[in-house]
């Protein structure tokens, strides 16, 4: 939907609100995506939709509605029932009324090319790639996915902002009979996304991780690829809520403005990243972590600095009682790396493994941050410096402050696909605890 | 539905059959939610929605396409029939061979599920109303330093009509609440939870639970909790209550018997499994204790639509029958792949937008035949733990490490309950898991309890459905202590 489009059934909403307060967000998508499993396409699909939320509030009573029927008489719907179960409820004593205009960063992140991307595009890259694993008898697995969107809002203090975007993925596992390799390739750009070399690479990982060898569940040095690094990290992001942990609720009660990690960690985040970004404010239908106003700004915040806890997650409310800046969530990640290659990590490892991604992260005590999950799909072992050979999958307890703590060398920060977008280098830690080991 | 949805249905299977299908279906979603959340004396989030959109899948040239849209007019279902078929045909220059479905009788039919109060026509006050009076009743308790509640409502409306002739209806809706109380102390917090399982019912299943009546028990057992012994680790004697059950039903079993993936077609994302067809009919999966029933005629089971997203009716089969791996759950793509005649009926998309895929069925560990309580259970454990409802979850690609937590821990000692404990974590492989089953408490015991937010697929589909138990037995787990 154009900029004018979105405007137009924004102020209809508007103009139809009777509450104290509205708050209006307009999403928008054209998604696609191609997946393939032994070496052939087997699901393809293209979706086009386009969602209406709105937000009443008469005091602190709110209530929020949502439909995607821009008929006059659905949007009117839309805004009776928001005002219908505002007046119904009761008060959201953290509820802040509308902001007016803010100032937003200029955030590029839209690519026509990636929206123009077709089936026919799609299907021609993914030959490619099972040729090259069919050729040497291998089977490839993964999906080629390209989406645009936007996020629109408004709101009764006169705030209209309007954000395009899109996005390419690419990711690949390739089979043996005994092992697999996994890499990906993401950008706002389809044009910058290359599926043969993800491809090659999760082949090579795949071939060399032949014959994989149990080795004993212990606390080991490892490498995490970047993936694995930005699995543990996006996963820690869900608990640096500010008020939880000032309710000591979460595990990060306490430690704002102490040190947390080592020196090397940097975390921050800025919408207007040119290799990574981020949207540059917040929408009503939007709130995984905090609650948000649609249409403010995301700030840029350093969360970690040199290893130092600088900033928790302050939705308005709480910052306003705490007198602390407001954060409201990131919106994209960047985490600090250096020119190291991962080669040159590995040299300097004598006795570690080498993890290509983890797998169903999930917390066993949020109150000490201790996680568990699988490595999966390329996990090594390195002896003196060197890559040997292939290691049955094991399941790790470890905390991501630990990993932090434990973090001697950082490498090269490369856009990874989880999550929120993100840079993230890989890492090397010490001491990285796992507990039992699978089948496979 | 209405007639012009009806009419624009069969829109789309001219438009696709025009554009060279060989097979179509279409399937229009008029889908409802409501989501109530409250924290302690406040009304978090509130909000409605209500979408109605379709999706069209082709089989042309062999191969699958599919496409779906929110715009509801002539133009558009003719319009995305034709991309669907398009797709399908790009689908088919990367293609092994082609798509085949098992046979399914055509029918026209409608299922609705028994609900006598719809929940969208309760008032919102009311809701927020039982709600909030629950958190004050848990904040009561001066350790709780936090009350949160839920609940969930959900119709959908579906219409499916095929090529083959089939033209089916349905109306299902969803009911679920819950809360929880969270004790904090120096250092820590602990959460006790109260969570009956949702079903699909009308909002009489939130009147029918004692929901006031337990918060004072949650309330304390939260604190109880939270100045609980720390566990001792090593190999134990565990008793599994059902809500624990389920989530471990769900991951070990459930996912692990979705043929799809078994095959393959989820390595990707969700990946593969160990129970493969060579395993049928001769793998022990678990004990001669262990019975895993699959059942999508289950009333008020959350996977019972009448029939599944490929027109395939409801069904109940063995997964696994006193020890012996059975069955899968299925599409009618992926049944013929193994030789079999008809599929089980496994195909659900969670939107009109996605495309159907193999989902867990209502699956479920049988009852146990013998007159067993759970104070038989426990009379019979030297040194153990009994688990109460859900915690940590997390297992391998392949469906086999697994390790899994809990809300409520209570250390069992020469045959009774002697005290609570925190911080227990179980670890094991699928099979060696359920092959230490050594009991099943009976049908009495039996709770039908479910999962609502099961995720699988790329992109991500989210699905429902109900995994019921009776508390069970198993020995010699390895027990450790969740605690950095």
């Amino acid at each position: 939907m154009r900029k004018d489009d979105a405007q137009a059934i924004i102020a209809k909403a508007l103009s139809l609100a009777r509450a104290e307060h509205c708050e209006v967000t307009l999403t928008g998508e054209n998604s696609a995506s191609t997946r393939f499993s032994n070496n052939a396409i087997t699901q393809n699909i293209a979706k086009t939709n386009a969602g209406l939320t709105v937000l009443s509030a008469f005091g602190q009573k709110k209530g929020k509605a949502a439909t995607n029927d821009f008929s006059e008489e659905g949007i009117a719907s839309c805004v009776r029932r928001a005002e219908e179960i505002a007046r119904a409820s009761e008060p959201d004593t953290e509820y802040l009324p509308p902001v007016p205009q803010p100032a937003y960063q200029d955030v590029k992140a839209h690519y026509p090319a990636t929206g123009a991307f077709t089936p026919d595009d799609r299907a021609k890259a993914i030959r490619e790639s099972c040729g090259l694993c069919e050729k040497a008898g291998l089977a490839l697995a993964g999906s080629y996915a390209n989406d645009t969107g936007f996020v629109a809002v408004g709101n009764s203090k006169g705030l209209f902002a309007y954000w395009p975007f899109s996005d390419a993925r690419y990711i690949s596992t390739v089979l043996t009979g005994d092992s697999s390799g996994w890499a990906e390739s993401v950008s706002n750009d389809v044009a910058q996304v290359n599926p043969l070399t993800a491809t090659g690479i999760a082949k090579q990982k795949a071939e060399a991780a032949r014959n994989p060898v149990a080795v004993e569940p212990r606390k080991y040095t490892v490498i995490l690829e970047p993936a694995a690094a930005a699995e543990m990290i996006l996963f820690m992001l869900f608990s640096m809520d500010a008020k939880a942990a000032h309710e000591g609720r979460n595990g990060f009660a306490g430690k704002e403005n102490t040190p947390i990690a080592s020196p090397l960690i940097t975390l921050r985040n800025q919408p207007d990243h040119p290799g990574c970004p981020g949207a540059p404010f917040f929408s009503g239908d939007w709130e995984w972590v905090l609650p948000v106003t649609s249409g403010m700004q995301v700030p840029e915040t350093t969360w970690i600095e040199k290893g130092v806890l600088t900033s928790l997650m302050y939705s308005r409310f709480w910052a306003e009682k705490t007198g602390h800046a407001y954060t409201g969530m990131p919106s994209n990640l960047i985490i600090e790396g250096s020119d190291a290659s991962i080669e040159e990590m590995i040299a300097s490892v004598e006795d570690g493994l080498l993890v290509t991604r983890f797998w169903y992260i999930r917390y066993v005590d949020p109150m000490t941050m201790l996680f568990t999950g699988m490595t999966r799909d390329g996990l090594f072992k390195i002896e003196k410096g060197k890559v040997t050979h292939g290691v049955k999958n094991m399941r790790f307890n470890e905390s991501p402050l630990a990993m932090l703590k434990n973090t001697v060398k950082v490498g090269k920060a490369v856009r990874t696909g989880i999550g929120l977008p993100n840079l993230t280098p890989p890492l090397l830690v010490k001491d990285f605890t796992f507990t039992s080991g699978t089948s496979f | 539905m209405e007639k012009i949805i009806k009419d624009l249905a069969q829109e789309a299977l001219d438009a696709a059959l025009s554009a060279g299908a060989a097979y179509a279906d279409v399937r229009f979603l008029r889908m409802k939610r409501q989501n109530l959340q409250t924290e302690d004396v406040r009304v978090s989030g509130i909000s409605d929605s209500e979408e109605l959109g379709f999706g069209v899948r082709a089989i042309a040239k062999g191969a699958w396409g599919f496409a779906g849209s929110g715009i509801v007019t002539k133009q558009e279902v003719q319009k995305v029939a034709r991309q669907a078929v398009a797709i399908a045909k790009a689908s088919a220059t990367a293609m092994k061979k082609p798509v085949s479905l098992v046979p399914e009788p055509k029918r026209v039919a409608s299922f609705k599920t028994p609900y006598k109060i719809d929940p969208f026509t309760v008032g919102i006050d009311q809701k927020v109303g039982l709600l909030l009076e629950i958190n004050r009743e848990l904040l009561k308790n001066p350790g709780v330093k936090k009350a949160e509640g839920f609940m969930i409502f959900k119709k959908d409306e579906r219409l499916f009509a095929s090529s083959e002739g089939s033209f089916l209806e349905s109306e299902v809706v969803t009911s679920a609440v819950g809360y929880q109380a969270t004790a904090v102390g120096e250092g820590d917090a602990k959460v006790r939870t109260y969570y009956p399982p949702p079903m699909t019912k009308g909002y009489e299943h939130i009147n029918a639970q004692d929901l006031l009546a337990n918060a004072q028990r949650v309330a304390d057992q939260a604190v109880q909790h939270l100045h609980a012994r720390e566990c001792e680790e090593g190999k134990k004697t565990l008793i599994l209550d059902p809500q624990n059950l389920a989530l471990t039903i769900h991951e070990s079993v459930g996912h692990a018997t979705e043929l799809d993936r078994v095959l393959g077609y989820e390595e990707s994302l969700a990946g593969r499994s160990f129970a493969t067809p060579n395993h049928l009919n001769n793998l022990e999966y678990g004990s001669h204790e262990v019975s895993f029933v699959a059942d999508n005629t289950l009333a008020h089971g959350l996977a019972t639509h009448g029939f599944d997203d490929d027109g395939v009716e409801g069904q109940m089969w063995f997964i696994v029958n006193e020890g012996l791996f059975k069955g899968y759950s299925t599409s009618r793509e992926v049944a013929g792949e193994i030789g079999w005649k008809r599929s089980t009926g496994g195909c659900r998309a969670d939107h009109w937008g996605s495309i159907p895929i193999v989902r867990i069925p209502n699956l479920s560990l049988a009852p146990g035949k013998k007159p067993m309580s759970l104070d038989d259970l426990i009379h019979d454990v030297k040194d153990g733990i009994l688990i109460e409802g859900r915690g940590s979850f997390s297992i391998d690609q392949m469906r086999c490490n697994f390790q899994f937590g809990g809300n409520a821990f209570w250390e069992v000692k020469d045959g009774k309950i002697t005290q609570m404990l925190k911080n227990v974590t179980y670890q094991s492989m699928t099979t060696e898991f359920w092959n230490s089953c050594d009991a099943v408490a009976d049908e009495r015991f039996w709770v039908q309890d479910g999962i609502m937010n099961c995720g699988k697929g790329d992109p991500m589909q989210v699905s429902q459905m109900t995994h019921g138990a009776s508390p069970a037995r198993f020995r010699n787990i390895t027990v450790r202590r969740g605690r950095a």
